[in-house]
């Protein structure tokens, strides 16, 4: 399971939900898991419904290109000139066939606390997330808890309605397809946290830890392993975009799956 | 056959030579692309052994080729602060961005990005990542030039380093340092012939012998690459040896005709006479030299095979040039070759007369021959000693000038930061079944606590040694399931594939130390669990344990070969036992000067200022070898052309101080100068910057300044004083053999002259 998975998912959702007007945040991100530790620039950027982010995990370029239009996700290796194409419906049917959004739960609440992102007031919020899954032939909750931060009643959060419309239909899929084989509970947990969270606010930052919790051995293994992300916008912008920022780059091999 | 060329080249001047032209632009425009057909490889791993093996096991079975390159970000001023900064993390990162849609870059750990501390030097101010390039050799190679280019912003100064970037630096500086030689080397041997001949014509031939042997041997070498990896030292070993050869063949058969021409025959026996002696002497010196040289293939290194190869290539090349088109075109000069005399020189170059200086010298060493045996005897001797603490070592970024990149990097590394990754061991674990099975997990994480209780280890990285909270039973679990934790798949490929998983050993001591081939010996003494097939142990203190340890075993074998090819060839040459015995002896007791000069001087460090280097601590084999086989070809090249003279006269006169003093006489002048010109063209490759090319070239113009003065003017008149009719003995047996089948001139010539 790739963990910077669980970064887009939540970058992805609760970030730049503008239907119309362009915006570009950057910042930097930090990886820890299997005591590996990755840090690395982000950057996403969103255009009516199409969304882009790109990440350099160990030194190598991804891009991730989200169109809730055509609902399609394009994962882009830049080094290998090659981008793998799925359906989010496709994805959907994965992960339906092992665990039901409905399982998810989601607790947010307001810290009271704040930070500023240039304009933005970025409040804090604790989040506590938890679903069944099933590892290793052993019933686990599957937990995501830590701390975000999102700015409410900006400007730029004017235009999300339309997006957060698109992810209220049943083809909504966020996250890294081929997490919605290895772990379908994951993958459809971590779109559902999106689908929910659309509506509170552009996100600044997250900071959350993931694991297993339970009584069985994968639990306890879960416990061992350190597993955290965090997430920190340093900047945000709203110059337009040209439409060829969602392309999938000239000359670049194509595959569907 | 010499009788034959000599009339062939005498009556069709004309045609051989416009042959000859033909060829030469043939084999210029066949041999255009030579350079890209080289491997840059240099090719100095020992097939079969363990740090072979790990690097094959990992390209056939985990399909891993990669090689590591160390990128220093230093700052280009104050201004940027410490590696902390936003700034200085800002330009680190559009560095990393830049490589990171390089397909050939398969991953980068920087300081930032992987929050190594050990990535920060100690005072904050400078960091380093690590590349790993996709592949190595050739490909990775070519791959590092590129990243090179690619990796150059104004706002850091990114110098990279590691044992790739160290060998692509020396590559490149031997290159420049070689181009320079080698125009210098031409200029010199230019004027300097002119100062030997004394004529400007004659002194022409030599420098054209020199041009069609390079020609032709760089074309043969393409042929040869048709066929096998050739490394691009290969071509450094043509042009040096190529260029010095010819021009001593061209000089002993060029002087020999105007000796003849002046004795007052015409051209045509002048000419037949000349190929009779000096052409027959040429054509078994070059077989001496080419048969010592090819008993590098002895040793099992395909850098080795390939010297060997390409010297014999270039000995051939010098000697068929020779012998077919010299011949030709002094057919063609006929007296024209001493036109454009200089009326100072000339009169010098002819002095060939009995009673000369050389003669009269001769006979002072011989009334003295037991002092001047013992005297020099003593100082070979004592010049040898140092060899005595000789230190075998690899060449590494110490061989660059200090101004070399991959060599500040280094001493960066050394001096500003607590631990340098400049290279892990790599081990190549096959185990029963797959890798990360149960079973081999608990092989390998028992293999791993004793590799761990090993001094000087500072960490491992492995299946089974990737999270220090976790035990064997939490890695059987995890692989068990790695899709569902993070990382973990990406951790199980990163590691291993079927039966075959790796484990990298970070340690203390400098790679090119002793402690660190120590701890290799110690890795591989270790016991291996059952559930392990094999063990390969990789990485460059491995890799040079195994290359000592394989000169260990062949060098004397080599040298065992190099020595009996010759005797036997000498015996042949001059129907004598003893002094092909003495010959070798005295060889031996040069070279061991040599050896001992060159540790003098490069190990310990003296004139180190002077020579502009910084001292090695260690000798590199590799150089050694070479000098050794290149150096004790040459001088028993100049031995057999004085030899073959003194037996001439003896053969003549039977008088065997006469004959002597009578051979130094006429080879005497014309030996010095060829070892003169050997000695320019060398001596330029000294005035490099690598330290190993300065020191292979100093080492072969300190062989061949021994040998033309301590051995050939004291030792070589002394002992053949001293032996005096014991010089040309031979048991019986070995005397019929020699009547049968012997080379020398005088006697083929009366076998070739009967009906």
């Amino acid at each position: 399971m790739k963990l910077s998975a669980l970064v887009l998912a939540l970058v992805s959702s609760i970030a730049p939900f503008s239907a119309t007007a362009d915006l570009s945040l950057t910042g930097r991100s930090t990886v820890v898991a299997m005591g590996m530790q990755g840090n690395g620039q982000e950057g996403i950027w969103l255009r009516g419904q199409q969304i882009r982010r790109d990440l350099i995990d160990r030194g190598k370029a991804y891009s991730h290109l989200y169109d809730l239009k055509k609902n399609e996700i394009a994962v882009i290796d830049h080094s290998q000139r090659l981008a793998t194409i799925y359906m989010m419906a496709a994805l959907n049917e994965q992960t339906d066939a092992k665990v039901s959004s409905k399982d998810l739960k989601l607790d947010v609440k307001a810290t009271g606390r704040s930070h500023p992102l240039q304009k933005w007031k970025c409040a804090e919020y604790s989040i506590d997330a938890a679903m069944p899954a099933e590892v290793g032939g052993e019933k686990v909750n599957f937990t995501l808890t830590g701390n975000v931060w999102l700015a409410r009643d900006t400007e730029e959060q004017k235009e999300v309605a339309a997006f957060i419309a698109a992810a209220q239909t049943p083809e909504f899929f966020m996250g890294i397809p081929a997490l919605a084989k290895s772990s379908p509970t994951q993958a459809r947990g971590m779109s559902e946290i999106v689908r929910r969270m659309a509506p509170m606010g552009l996100l600044c930052a997250v900071d959350v830890k993931t694991k297993y919790e339970g009584t069985g051995r994968m639990a306890a293994l879960s416990n061992k392993l350190d597993s955290r992300i965090s997430l920190t916008y340093q900047q945000y912008g709203s110059a337009p975009l040209k439409p060829e920022v969602f392309d999938i780059p000239k000359g670049y091999r194509v595959e569907r799956k | 056959m010499f009788v034959f060329l000599g009339r062939l080249t005498g009556r069709h001047p004309r045609l051989i030579v416009l042959l000859g032209f033909l060829l030469v632009l043939l084999g210029a425009f066949y041999s255009k692309d030579v350079m890209q057909r080289l491997t840059l490889a240099p090719g100095w791993d020992v097939p079969g052994s363990g740090s072979a093996e790990s690097v094959r096991m990992l390209r056939e079975h985990l399909g891993r080729d990669e090689t590591q390159v160390i990128m220093l970000f230093r700052p280009r001023s104050d201004a940027l602060g410490d590696v902390d900064s936003v700034a200085y993390r800002s330009a680190v990162e559009a560095v990393t961005a830049n490589i990171s849609r390089n397909p050939e870059v398969k991953s980068v750990i920087s300081y930032h990005s992987g929050g190594d501390v050990r990535f920060r030097s100690k005072d904050g101010r400078l960091s380093y990542a690590v590349v790993q390039l996709e592949r190595a050799a050739d490909e990775g190679i070519a791959a590092f030039e590129r990243l090179r280019q690619q990796v150059q912003i104004d706002q850091i100064e990114v110098m990279l380093g590691g044992e790739l970037a160290t060998y692509v630096d020396i590559r490149q500086q031997l290159a420049r340092d070689i181009w320079h030689a080698e125009i210098a080397s031409f200029i010199a041997l230019s004027l300097l012939l002119v100062w030997v001949f004394g004529s400007v014509a004659a002194a022409t031939l030599p420098l054209v012998v020199g041009v069609v042997t390079i020609v032709l041997s760089v074309a043969m070498l393409k042929t040869f690459t048709l066929f096998i990896d050739i490394s691009v030292y290969a071509a450094n070993v043509v042009s040096m040896l190529g260029l010095g050869l010819a021009i001593d063949y061209a000089l002993f058969i060029v002087s020999r005709f105007r000796e003849e021409l002046a004795a007052g025959h015409d051209v045509n026996k002048s000419l037949m006479t000349t190929m009779r002696t000096a052409g027959r002497t040429v054509v078994f010196s070059g077989l001496t030299v080419a048969s010592s040289l090819f008993c590098l293939h002895l040793l099992p290194q395909r850098f080795f095979q390939n010297m060997g190869l390409a010297g014999s290539i270039s000995v051939a090349a010098a000697m068929i040039t020779a012998v077919v088109l010299l011949p030709a075109l002094l057919a063609l000069f006929g007296r024209h070759v001493n036109r454009f005399a200089f009326p100072g020189l000339s009169g010098r170059a002819a002095q060939q007369d009995e009673g000369g200086r050389w003669y009269r010298y001769s006979y002072f060493v011989m009334r003295r021959a037991w002092l001047v045996l013992i005297v020099t005897l003593g100082l070979l001797l004592a010049m040898g000693l140092p060899v005595l603490h000789m230190e075998i070592g690899p060449a590494d970024s110490k061989s660059l000038p200090v101004t070399a990149e991959s060599r500040q990097v280094q001493e960066i590394l050394k001096q500003r930061f607590s631990h340098s990754d400049m290279g892990p061991l790599v081990l190549a674990v096959q185990t029963e079944g797959e890798a990360h099975s149960p079973t081999s997990l608990a092989a390998l994480d028992a293999y791993t606590q004793q590799l761990r209780a090993l001094p000087g280890i500072i960490k491992i990285s492995g299946l089974t040694s990737v999270d220090p909270n976790l035990k064997l039973e939490d890695y059987q679990l995890l692989y068990e399931f790695p899709d569902q934790f993070p990382l973990a798949t990406e951790t199980l490929a990163a590691y291993a594939k079927g039966d075959t998983t790796v484990i990298y050993v970070e340690y203390s001591a400098p790679p090119s130390s002793e402690a660190a081939r120590e701890l290799v010996k110690q890795i591989r003494a270790l016991p291996v669990p059952a559930s392990i097939k094999q063990v390969q142990v990789g990485g460059f203190p491995a890799f040079h344990l195994d290359y000592l340890h394989s000169l260990r075993v062949w060098v004397p074998w080599t040298i065992a070969a190099i020595v009996c090819v010759i005797f036997v060839l000498l015996f042949f040459m001059l129907g004598s036992v003893l002094i092909p015995l003495k010959a070798v002896i005295t060889n031996l007791l040069s070279l061991s000067a040599t050896f001992g000069a060159l540790v003098w001087v490069f190990q310990d460090g003296n004139f180190a200022q002077w020579l502009n280097f910084t001292p090695q601590g260690s000798m590199d084999g590799t150089i050694l070898v070479l000098i050794f086989a290149a150096a004790f070809g040459l001088s028993i090249d100049y031995e057999v052309f004085l030899l073959s003279r003194i037996k001439e006269m003896c053969q003549q006169t039977g008088d065997n101080m006469r004959s002597v003093a009578v051979g130094i006489q006429r080879s005497g002048p014309i030996i010095t100068s060829a070892a003169l010109l050997i000695g320019i063209v060398l001596g330029a490759f000294a005035m490099g910057e690598v330290v190993f090319m300065k020191a292979m070239g100093l080492g072969l113009l300190l062989s061949v300044l021994v040998d033309a003065t301590l051995v050939r003017m004291l030792l070589v008149p002394a002992s053949l004083r001293l032996l005096g009719r014991l010089n040309w003995w031979a048991p019986k047996p070995l005397l019929l053999l020699y009547q049968r089948f012997n080379l020398n001139e005088l006697e083929a010539h009366r076998r070739e002259e009967k009906p």
